[in-house]
């Protein structure tokens, strides 16, 4: 009994008033320096152009983690009396009180670890996972927050990455593409149509200039549909260059004497009777 | 005043350089974040004491017969640029290079209208003028932006310039505003009939030194506010001694129009005689750069992107040309800020303040120019 609270004494240092008064200190030097980071960055980043602005934003959790890691390798040996005997001691315990108690948090903080290195999403980006579409605004340890486009802060598990595919529509680069959908109607000639709608994404104010235009065109049962693919210069304008394509591409669509598709009134009557 | 071994006309400013080679003073990331830098500064109200003159004691100076004087140099330099790199070209029957384009930043004035008609060549303007043209001979067509606008239906008029150009034997010279350029980068027709593109080169302090010696005398008595020395002065090594020249061209972007008139924004004289050597003694130093009105500023942006791309226009023709035409007012707002100028309801971008517009759009995250 007495050479168990022997070896439970000689698992920690001694714990005096100056060695707790350091560790607060450092908890709070680090919390300061983590808080200060992720909010001087973010604001810095909003000034810049998009691609810098990534590269400012994507410095927010790399810090973090390093001052956090920083924080456990000074904490750690004033508290604990490190050997080797010692360490594996901590760390079995560690493993049983996080194998049962938190390893959802424990499989959370792992995966946004993971995440740091293999970058599924960085801050900026815009990203789906599930049913769940926005910029990615914060990344915790936890989990990431992606602002939607109806200006709902989402808060997702980083363990998702695990079970869920992560769509990333700019994957750090400071665009991405937008397509606008254009349903014609058949026996008519569509040949001109394309160029039409290369024509209206290229004199598109939100277009960035230095990615090409694409449409493409495919055939459905009841009319063609043309894709109108296009990048805007800036990610957060995609609504706005979405809408901006859409509108000047049907004027432009019915100035030239194209019809659109319409719904057959057999369609319509079908649906009818099928919801009734 | 200037020492006697004061700058000659530097080799690389005699003539154009090939489009693409163009090098910059400042990188695009260094512009921006010298511009935002700047905005902070003067946003947190921060002054410079290190002068060696009390800013208080100068008063602005606007001189007419200077700005005249500074633009006619810098006018002759030009010229003698777009000889060097065109006129035998021009006078050849060269079949090999029939189209060549003059890829510019935007100017104040048409420089390459005043180079066509001082060696007599046919400048045109409008498309009717090239189909009465004689298809083998040589003509300047000194403004390509004017034949667009940035809607599908006011892009015909290009497609039927291309028609025209591409029917065309002789020598065509074909002016293009750098904005206009990158936004005709993506369309086929412009890579099929637009041939070699050439730039003026940029303007380093020795080139810039020299077209102000060229207008201002060898003897001009212009001191620099930061550091009290004349700017036109040289070392032994024959180098300018003080560094204002070299901020002047970094400010500038290497563009000497853009030069002059920051130059000019940036004069001063001594409101107390007492501070004055001589009469016509002159302070220079470099302006505070403008800004658009935070935190909305979109509109600006896209009216100032919108105005590079297509030059100068009539204010309601631009506003046509936005993402929302019925804003009212953008013109006068951009004119108040310092971007714009308006005379009758024509539109001009302010090239005094053309880097602050660039590094705005660029700070923005919009597509800029290249040369």
């Amino acid at each position: 009994m007495e050479e168990r609270a022997q070896r439970v004494s000689n698992l920690f240092n001694d714990l005096n008033g100056w060695v707790i008064a350091e560790i607060i200190l450092s908890i709070v030097l680090v919390w300061v320096f983590i808080k200060a980071t992720q909010k001087i960055l973010p604001w810095v980043s909003e000034f810049l152009p998009a691609k810098l602005r990534n590269l400012s934003l994507n410095s927010v959790p790399v810090l973090r983690v390093l001052a956090l890691l920083f924080l456990v390798i000074w904490i750690v040996p004033l508290v604990f009396n490190i050997t080797l005997q010692n360490f594996v001691f901590i760390a079995g315990a560690m493993s049983v009180a996080v194998g049962f108690a938190v390893k959802d948090l424990a499989s959370s903080v792992i995966a946004g670890f993971v995440a740091l290195f293999e970058k599924p999403y960085r801050l900026g980006d815009w990203i789906k996972i599930g049913d769940d579409y926005g910029e990615v605004v914060t990344i915790g340890m936890r989990a990431v927050q992606i602002r939607t486009p109806d200006d709902n802060v989402v808060t997702i598990s980083h363990d998702r990455i695990w079970t869920d595919n992560v769509l990333n529509a700019n994957d750090g680069f400071g665009t991405l593409m937008c397509v606008a959908t254009f349903h014609v109607a058949h026996n008519q000639d569509t040949s001109d149509v394309a160029e039409l709608l290369r024509m209206v994404g290229k004199t598109s104010p939100y277009l960035n200039l230095d990615r090409d235009v694409i449409v493409v065109a495919e055939n459905e049962t009841c009319c063609t549909v043309y894709k109108l693919k296009a990048y805007p210069f800036e990610p957060r304008n995609q609504f706005a260059f979405i809408t901006d394509m859409t509108e000047r591409g049907n004027a432009t669509l019915r100035n030239a004497g194209i019809r659109a598709a319409t719904v057959s009134d057999e369609i319509i009557s079908g649906s009818a009777k099928s919801s009734n | 005043m200037t020492s006697s071994n004061s700058p000659r006309l530097p080799e690389h400013i005699r003539s154009l350089i090939p489009f693409g080679t163009y090098e910059w003073p400042r990188s695009e990331a260094e512009q921006t974040i010298g511009h935002l830098f700047e905005k902070l500064k003067s946003g947190l109200g921060a002054t410079t004491n290190d002068t060696a003159i009390d800013p208080d004691k100068l008063e602005n100076k606007s001189d007419e017969a200077m700005r005249a004087a500074l633009q006619e140099a810098l006018q002759t330099v030009l010229l003698e640029a777009l000889d060097a790199t065109y006129l035998d070209w021009v006078r050849s029957s060269d079949n090999t290079r029939t189209r060549r384009v003059l890829v510019h930043p935007p100017m104040d004035g048409d420089t390459l209208s005043a180079w066509g008609e001082r060696h007599d060549i046919p400048v045109l303007s409008d498309i009717n003028q090239l189909r009465d043209h004689p298809p083998e001979t040589c003509f300047i067509l000194p403004r390509l932006e004017v034949f667009f606008g940035r809607r599908v239906e006011d892009l015909n008029p290009l497609f039927n310039l291309f028609e025209t150009l591409a029917k065309h034997e002789g020598h065509i010279l074909l002016g293009c505003n750098s904005w206009a350029r990158a936004f005709l980068e993506r369309f086929d027709e412009k890579q099929f009939l637009l041939g070699n593109e050439d730039t003026f080169p940029p303007f380093d302090a020795d080139a810039l030194a020299h077209v102000l010696e060229r207008a201002l005398g060898p003897d001009a008595d212009v001191k620099s506010v930061a550091s009290g020395d004349y700017i036109l002065n040289c070392d032994d090594d024959g180098k300018l001694a003080d560094p204002f020249l070299k901020k002047l061209a970094e400010k500038s972007l290497g563009h000497p129009w853009v030069a002059i008139e920051v130059f000019l924004r940036g004069m001063a004289e001594a409101a107390d005689t007492d501070e004055k050597t001589s009469e016509s003694q002159l302070w220079v130093k470099l302006p505070a750069a403008c800004s658009l009105p935070a935190p909305a500023n979109d509109a600006h942006l896209f009216a100032l992107h919108t105005l590079l791309i297509h030059g100068s226009r009539q204010a309601d023709e631009l506003s046509q040309l936005l993402p929302n035409p019925s804003l009212t007012g953008i013109w006068l707002s951009l004119q108040g800020n310092g971007f714009v100028d308006l005379n009758d309801g024509q539109v001009s971008c302010a090239i005094r303040s053309y880097p602050d517009i660039r590094s705005e759009l660029g700070a923005a995250g919009f597509n800029l120019d290249r040369l």
